[in-house]
């Protein structure tokens, strides 16, 4: 028994080493021995670990340090860890941790964030839904449905979704541009141009197809022929290209397959084609005939275009 | 630039006849000399006239065509890891001196696909609808 005894010994000796550290967000609402408490985001510690840097959240709001004596004893103790090596402070690059993030409707918002991928979260009290995260405090988490954030507590998550945003603390979760990604940007030369966008988990299916040249080129020309009067258009050519990187995307993620069906048109044919695809037909200055371009996906969709922004 | 065309135009002269004719012209915007890529009449004739039109299927499919022109390029000393673009297209209709020498029954539609490398001008491989290799010729300017 005596070896068993030993292994034992050896095994405490190693418990603090082989225990995993803690990670934290840093963001949470600190509170101070005096009772003001206030929603920050900790930055770092002193050297010394006897003063902490915190940051409002804002532009320019780094506040002064504070001692982390004035903390009470609970966050005073977390910090004492985090000098200790105990607690580790999470520092994965792209993962939104404001003290405020905003709620509600706010795509002007939305468009600047990284994302997780889209998953099941489960409430407490037994709904779920299908939510991205764009957010991560110790307290809260911030899910984007469509264009929504919606704020939802830690304590009010399932077991399996705080074991997901530890993955999430230790960078192994893939996070994403949260608004729709722009994989098209065409131009007339001295016209307008346009721009067509998916959203990520669009783009990544995209990535996955191989060629759909011959669909592609079918359902082309099967809308020209429905939406064009007879005899007013032809067909000129089918380009297939991968997409540029977006910025958003990895450098090793896949790229999707894009395509260009070209058409030229007569003056009937431009009359038709302004009024279902107004982007995509050249402008009525350009000097050669007139022309109509549909941008296609490999699994055929004609990409809805948007004016692109100057 | 020149090097490669030699190289392809040497890769698809087996093939080179008298009776050949441009199905196809790139035009360069440096003001280099266009090129012209020109196949056997007869390769043209093999295939009956088709244009694209829904439910039509293509006598070549995008995948053969890829297959051949991948050939063409690796021998040309294309990486296997080039970017690829493919075209289907037809002769240029502006190309009047083009498409007066070409046959009124055969299929004058091709696959034209590009190869594009870092540091390197793209390479053009053209195919006919017969599968034969259109051999690269230099131009006027």
């Amino acid at each position: 028994m005596k070896w068993l005894r030993f292994v034992a010994i050896l095994g405490l000796c190693f418990a603090p080493v082989m225990a995993e550290s803690t990670v934290i967000t840093g963001v949470r609402t600190w509170h101070m021995t005096d009772g003001k408490a206030r929603r920050l985001r900790l930055i770092q510690l002193s050297p010394d670990g006897k003063f902490a840097y915190f940051h409002d959240g804002k532009s320019k709001g780094q506040i002064p340090p504070v001692a982390i004596d004035l903390l009470v004893p609970e966050e005073r103790t977390l910090l004492e860890g985090l000098h200790a090596g105990t607690v580790t402070l999470c520092k994965v690059k792209g993962l939104s941790m404001l003290p405020n993030m905003p709620t509600g409707k706010v795509p002007e918002i939305v468009e600047t964030l990284q994302a997780g991928e889209t998953r099941e979260w489960k409430h407490a009290n037994g709904k779920s839904i299908q939510a991205r995260l764009v957010n991560l405090t110790d307290d809260d988490v911030s899910l984007l449905i469509g264009d929504t954030i919606s704020l939802v507590a830690l304590t009010d998550l399932s077991e399996a979704d705080r074991k997901h945003l530890e993955t999430v603390k230790g960078g192994n979760a893939a996070l994403v541009g949260a608004g729709p990604i722009e994989i098209v940007h065409y131009g007339w030369d001295g016209g307008p141009s346009h721009t067509a966008s998916v959203e990520a988990e669009r783009f990544a299916a995209l990535a996955e197809l191989g060629s759909g040249f011959e669909k592609v080129l079918e359902t082309a020309l099967k809308a020209a022929e429905e939406k064009l009067p007879e005899g007013k258009w032809e067909f000129l050519s089918l380009r297939e290209y991968t997409c540029h990187r977006p910025h958003q995307v990895k450098a090793d993620a896949n790229l999707p397959l894009l395509y260009e069906a070209s058409f030229v048109l007569e003056p009937a044919g431009v009359r038709a084609a302004r009024e279902v695809w107004p982007l995509t037909v050249t402008p009525s200055k350009w000097p050669g005939d007139p022309m109509l371009v549909l941008h296609l996906t490999a699994d055929g969709e004609i990409l809805k275009v948007d004016p692109a922004k100057r | 630039m020149k090097p490669l065309l030699l190289l392809l135009s040497v890769i698809s002269l087996c093939s080179a006849t008298a009776e050949e004719v441009v199905l196809h012209r790139i035009h360069s915007a440096k003001g280099e000399p266009w090129v012209d890529y020109r196949v056997e009449r007869a390769e043209l004739e093999k295939i009956p006239k088709w244009e694209p039109k829904p439910g039509s299927k293509a006598p070549l499919g995008r995948d053969q065509a890829v297959e051949i022109a991948k050939r063409t390029a690796s021998a040309a000393g294309v990486g296997e890891k080039a970017e690829m673009a493919v075209t289907l297209e037809t002769t240029n209709r502006y190309e009047k001196d083009i498409l007066k020498q070409l046959p009124e029954d055969g299929c004058l539609w091709f696959y034209l696909v590009e190869f594009l490398e870092k540091d390197r001008e793209p390479v053009f491989v053209v195919i006919t609808m017969s599968g034969a290799v259109a051999r690269p010729v230099s131009g006027g300017k």
